[in-house]
């Protein structure tokens, strides 16, 4: 009965269109951000130069891979700072170039430049292309949102089930735990931590979203703990002989992973709100990093004489959030038909 | 969707205006320097309107408006409203005295001793008579250990006494015979019997409620005073009617606080904001639509600002203490695309310390030109080679304990993440300096985090950015060797030539005799690049059309006497008021 | 009942403690120094050794961590939260001044958005799956999805500078003193209708999705049934049975946005000059103005208990189990 869930969820998920949509749009998006060295780099894919054939675009992709790293070797001369690319591509007799040749922190001459064919969403304020930067800056909005969400569903669900399944004393500590960092102006810590970080990064960022963003997780997955504490098959495998860790894990967990995977899904959203609103005030990931809300702010500094900056990043950020928002609904209705809305969290 | 149709509208507006246009010539945009923004007022007072307003920006709230204690440019933009000081600043920099207040000043023959006489009958705005009291009281606080009043007492450094002779006469007496004296006594006055109470309870002036009710709501003797202070709102002041220099021309003075400049510009298009600093971004595109030719002008002007990378060389790092190395760096940056791109084209290149309105400036300095060649092989020179692996720059550095270790070319530059352009700048340089091997991080830091870190020598390269005084001798404070502690040397600069040279610049008497040794100081710092001069800044502003009569010193056009008290407003255009 | 009270704002008073315990680490840890800040304020440091010293005492930052947080609750108690690092005013005067511009900007909110979200809701569950229920709440996901200073943004671009139908900066105009009544009402409205908008819309969408659910779910029980069986009109069953069930955990959830909205009026209230705590706050913060920003924070977390103590308190009354819970 147990192992038959999963297949269940995801056949009645299967069923609901804007879930689908939206998974395919997410992994999507994934894959762009895994790819982004062949999408949107200076580096040609393949090259062959001086006679030999070299693959820089590839083993930038395969350097993101963890493990994989260690079996690349570097494509030298393509590695040097100071290597010529451009020259390089002219002279070789045979290059395949990314799909969009810039890379996402080389400035040129040529700035502010509409769209057009070759620069797809024009150039910003130092003639960076906008589209190598909005394809570099999904693996930042992606690592954020996911990055968070694993920090705080992993401490919610250790915490809530905790809680739940032991009871006493442990379920008061975290329970006061839980309502002091829900009463807790969270966007002031947050602000407060990134404003005093000194050097700010991806990393921090996610620290910050993923630990304070876990108590609907750990509130949802106490209450599920209570819940299930008690039912038939819990004490059926009690009387079994089987450990509390063994219940808890094998038996509990599964049955209560449904409504939680929904909140998880939402916060991912959340999370990379939160990432742009921190960028916007100057205080997420730094510059000339391309994130979405770095891009976005400078975009809004120069709304009154290059409008068009303005779209990409914005609409980047809408439809990952929109994606991510239905995707959690599709969730949640594949789970538990009634519906349920408290998971939806105000931006 | 509605948003979307509207949207579209402004970006056809926005090309219709021919925003995009790839470079911006000022000399050549109608808007800029118009003849009316300078004209000096009519001789008949009718034909100048009594009853305007004027709304002012102001970039951040003030934390006090006591003048001894402020410091920070948008303080002083509305503590010179309210107060009026013995001797100014004038229109171009020079020393003056105020001739709503002072009346003579004399210098005994031997330097060491000075008189200043005030005017009589002066009164503050509560009617209290002004006498040579406030002033003496005023420096004593100044100098006074409790009080921290930070950038008023290392100006009136080198004053060891002041007292008055008569209600109208000062004395001061000079440690040294020097012709910077007559700059020290230039400070700002207090009123006495406002401060004097509760001093002893808090001799900080800053943190009883009632030292900060008078910090807040100060009793001034300036052309105006304050009505009305909404906190991260608007400071108001009012015309104050008996003033005994001219008469003030508005009759209110409103400064809105707007922190953000791309806000502070669509309120200035949206008439809320009179007069406002543009971004060089600003200045030439962001100003270029009808919204904002139908509100408003813009004036350009030469000013003070020096901008450089400052290398700190006090032995913290392996990379800067090696003139080779600092050189190498300043020939790495791509100077003219900055100035085009980050710049907009709109700010000329730095000859050294000092800016070209200063009578120090030295315009035959040869300036390092762009050359990545000639970068690499200094950088060669000083040791530094090129890997053959990874393509990055090492060096073998020998420790204190005679250990060699291998050390790669890699360090931080950081840069105040509020300006718009230092980012922008640091993003090129990064690129520039990845091309000759060096590895540059970038570290964006809060303008105080920074100023704490090169207060305290922790940076290994910073931005940096300052408005040089009016008197030369201010670089003895930046380049001394005697400077690295208690200075302004962060850098931790050390040459015995320059600082013969600046101890030459300080005693000398003959003005011919300075000039050379200050222009020759400035070459040799400039060769000797502690710094890496980038521009001298133009002061870049936005004016309502119907604002007349501005200056523009070296240090914009207000902070100055007569300053913002100059401008006015042709009758029959009032814009605002109730009248 | 005297006992649950009781017992609720001890834990509220415990909780409040630990969120200032946090709030105090996370401040003073932080590396920069006020002192220093104040010393060098103006450009040069030539303040003595004494003199930055004499500061530091002042500021008790020469005193250890647990010992600074004692004296500073032992103040706060007596509801006196320092001087400002800054400008040297009272806190309270400081917060004070800006509290009502935060406040009337969150009741605004509140207000508005109940007011789009209870009728959207009830006419979506009325005909819950219908056209209507399908249409707004695609509408509502797709606005929840927009960022709120995207949003800002637009607005004031679009609507305030371009097409000039609203002020969206600041409270009020320079001459509104001399104003008319009608004027200034009328002066009011058009600087408080973009921001207010801007804080108010995700919470429609929330709180729409919030009552259809709930009614969904009121009206599958028995004496909804009972009622129809009555032969009362759908609507009369939707509106005075269903919907009067819905009311209370409306007041919770309500209560619970109140952080994310204290949260979001840092950015909103920067991009619309409202001189509230958010501006407050994210000055405080990059000046390192402390006792502002443990002000601020026990504000607002005072705020938000309150609210949640408010609505277990309305839930206590309305059902008795809640209290052995």
């Amino acid at each position: 009965m147990l192992q038959a869930r999963a297949p269940r969820l995801w056949r009645r998920f299967r069923r609901r269109r804007l879930g689908m949509l939206s998974l395919a749009g997410l992994v999507l998006l994934a894959a762009v951000a895994v790819l982004r060295p062949v999408l949107a780099s200076r580096l040609p894919i393949v090259c062959r130069y001086e006679g030999r054939l070299y693959f820089p675009g590839l083993v930038g992709v395969l350097r993101s891979v963890p493990f994989a790293s260690a079996v690349v070797e570097e494509s030298r001369p393509f590695s040097l700072p100071s290597f010529d690319v451009e020259k390089a591509v002219a002279d070789s007799s045979f290059a395949v170039r990314a799909l969009i040749p810039y890379d996402p922190l080389d400035y040129s001459s040529e700035v502010r430049a509409r769209p057009s064919r070759q620069h797809w969403l024009g150039t910003d304020d130092l003639g960076r292309d906008v589209a190598a930067r909005l394809v570099h800056g999904t693996a930042v909005s992606l690592k954020v949102g996911l990055g968070a969400m694993a920090l705080a569903g992993l401490v919610g669900i250790v915490l809530g089930a905790w809680a739940g399944y032991a009871g006493g004393i442990v379920d008061v500590v975290v329970s006061r735990l839980i309502e002091l960092v829900m009463c807790f102006p969270v966007f002031f810590l947050i602000l407060a931590v990134m404003v005093w970080v000194e050097e700010p990064g991806v990393t921090h960022v996610v620290f910050v979203i993923g630990l304070t963003a876990w108590t609907p997780i750990a509130r949802l997955m106490r209450a599920e703990m209570l819940r299930l504490r008690g039912s038939e098959f819990a004490v059926a495998a009690r009387a079994l002989g089987a450990g509390p860790v063994r219940v808890l894990v094998r038996h509990l967990l599964p049955n209560a992973m449904a409504p939680v995977a929904v909140t998880i899904t939402f916060g991912v959203g959340h999370a990379i709100l939160i990432e742009a609103g921190l960028s916007w005030l100057g205080f997420g990931v730094p510059p000339p990093a391309p994130s979405w809300g770095v891009m976005l702010r400078s975009a809004y500094d120069q709304i009154q004489s290059a409008p068009f900056l303005v779209y990409p990043p914005c609409v980047a950020i809408f439809v990952t959030v929109l994606m991510v928002n239905w995707l959690g609904e599709a969730v949640r209705d594949a789970a538990d038909p009634r519906g349920e809305s408290e998971n939806l969290v105000p931006g | 969707m509605t948003t979307w149709t509207a949207y579209g509208w402004i970006v056809t507006c926005a090309t219709a205006a021919g925003v995009w246009a790839a470079d911006y010539d000022p000399t050549r945009d109608p808007l800029v320097n118009p003849a009316s923004l300078f004209e000096s007022p009519p001789a008949s007072a009718d034909r100048i309107a009594d009853e305007d307003w004027i709304i002012r920006h102001l970039r951040a709230e003030p934390a006090s408006l006591n003048p001894i204690l402020t410091s920070s440019g948008h303080e002083l933009t509305v503590q010179e409203l309210l107060f009026d000081e013995p001797v100014v600043l004038g229109p171009e920099f020079e020393w003056m005295l105020n001739p709503a207040m002072a009346e003579g000043y004399s210098e005994a023959d031997d330097h060491l001793t000075a008189e200043l006489r005030l005017k009589a009958g002066l009164r503050w705005q509560d009617g209290v008579p002004l006498t040579a009291e406030d002033v003496v009281f005023a420096w004593q606080m100044i100098r006074s250990e409790h009080v921290p009043a930070v950038r008023a007492r290392a100006a009136t450094e080198g004053v060891v006494d002041c007292r008055a002779v008569n209600p109208v006469t000062v004395r001061f007496r000079f440690r040294e015979a020097l012709p910077t004296n007559r700059w020290r006594i230039k400070f700002p006055i207090l009123p006495r019997h406002v401060y004097e109470r509760g001093l002893s309870e808090d001799p900080t002036l800053s943190r009883s409620d009632t030292h900060v009710e008078a910090n807040r709501h100060p009793v001034g003797n300036g052309p105006y005073r304050l009505v009305d202070w909404a906190a991260g709102d608007r400071i108001v002041l009012e015309r104050w009617a008996d003033y005994a220099g001219p008469r003030p021309r508005f009759a209110r003075v409103i400064f809105r606080i707007v922190p953000d400049g791309n806000t502070a510009l669509l309120m200035f298009k949206r008439a809320e904001l009179d007069e406002m600093m543009l971004t060089p971004q600003q200045f030439a595109r962001d100003t270029r639509d009808d919204r904002f030719a139908r509100v408003g002008v813009k004036g350009r002007a030469d000013q003070a600002t020096v901008y450089c990378i400052a290398w700190n060389m006090d032995g913290t790092n392996p990379f800067f203490g090696d003139v080779r190395v600092r050189q190498g760096m300043s020939h790495a940056l791509n100077m003219p695309l900055i100035l085009n791109t980050v710049y907009d084209g709109l700010f000329s290149r730095s000859r050294g310390l000092f800016p070209p309105s200063s009578w120090a400036f030295n315009g035959d300095i040869p300036l390092f030109d762009y050359d990545p060649t000639k970068a690499a092989a200094l950088l060669d020179a000083a040791g530094w080679q090129v890997d053959s692996e990874d393509g990055w720059r090492y060096r073998n550095v020998v420790g204190p304990d005679g250990t060699q270790t291998r050390v790669k070319f890699a360090f931080t530059l950081g840069f105040a993440q509020e300006s718009k352009t230092s980012p922008q700048l640091a993003a090129v340089f990064q690129q520039d300096l990845r091309r000759v091997g060096v590895d540059m991080k970038l570290q964006a830091l809060e303008y105080l985090t920074l100023r704490g870190r090169v207060f305290t020598h922790e940076f290994q390269a910073v931005i940096w950015a300052w408005t040089a005084e009016p008197e030369p001798d201010d670089a003895w404070n930046l380049l001394h060797s005697a400077a690295r502690s208690g200075g302004r040397n962060f850098v931790g600069y050390a040459n015995p030539d320059v600082d013969a040279l600046l101890e030459q610049g300080r005693r000398s008497f003959d003005p011919e005799v300075r000039r050379g040794i200050y222009r020759a100081l400035a070459a040799k710092v400039y060769e000797d690049a502690p710094y890496t001069f980038l521009i001298n800044a133009p002061s870049l502003w936005a004016f309502h059309k119907r604002i007349r009569g501005v200056h523009f010193s070296p240090m914009g056009p207000a902070g100055f006497y007569p300053g913002a008290r100059a401008w006015w407003v042709p009758a029959g255009e009032e814009l605002r008021g109730t009248r | 009942m005297v006992r649950y009270v009781a017992k609720r704002l001890l834990l509220a008073g415990v909780t409040l403690v630990g969120i200032t315990i946090v709030t105090f680490a996370v401040t003073r840890l932080a590396p920069g120094d006020p002192a220093l800040e104040a010393v060098s304020r103006g450009g040069a440091s030539t303040m003595s050794a004494e003199a930055y010293a004499r500061l530091r005492t002042y500021y008790d930052l020469d005193q250890p961590l647990s010992r600074q947080y004692a004296a500073w609750l032992g103040r706060v108690v007596r509801l006196d939260f320092g001087r400002s690092f800054h400008d040297g005013r009272r806190v309270t005067d400081k917060v004070g001044e800006r509290l009502p511009a935060t406040l009337c900007l969150a009741g605004g909110a509140v207000v508005l958005s109940l007011a789009f979200a209870i009728p959207i809701g009830l006419a979506s569950a009325r005909r819950a799956g219908g056209v209507f229920d399908t249409v707004a709440g695609g509408v509502l996901a797709a606005l929840h999805s927009v960022p709120r200073y995207v949003m800002a943004m637009l607005l004031i671009v679009v609507v305030g500078v371009h097409l000039d139908w609203f002020s969206p900066y600041g409270l009020r105009s320079d001459s509104f003193e001399d104003m008319s009544y009608p004027g200034k009402a009328a002066d009011l409205v058009r600087h408080f209708a973009l921001i207010v908008f801007c804080f108010a819309y995700p919470l429609i969408a929330y709180q729409a999705r919030f009552i259809r659910g709930n009614l969904l779910e009121v009206l599958g029980q028995d004496y909804i049934r009972t009622a129809r069986a009555k032969g009362l009109s759908e609507r009369a069953v939707l509106h005075r049975h269903a919907f009067r069930n819905t009311l209370l955990p409306l007041i919770t959830v309500v209560g619970l946005l109140v952080p994310s909205a204290l949260g979001g009026s840092v950015i909103l209230e920067t991009m619309f000059q409202w001189p509230g705590i958010g501006q407050l706050l994210f000055q405080a913060m990059t000046q390192r103005d402390y006792p502002v920003v443990m002000a601020l924070t026990v504000v607002a977390a005072v705020v938000v208990l309150l609210c949640t103590l408010l609505a277990d308190l309305t839930y206590a009354l309305a059902d008795p189990r809640v209290r052995y819970a």
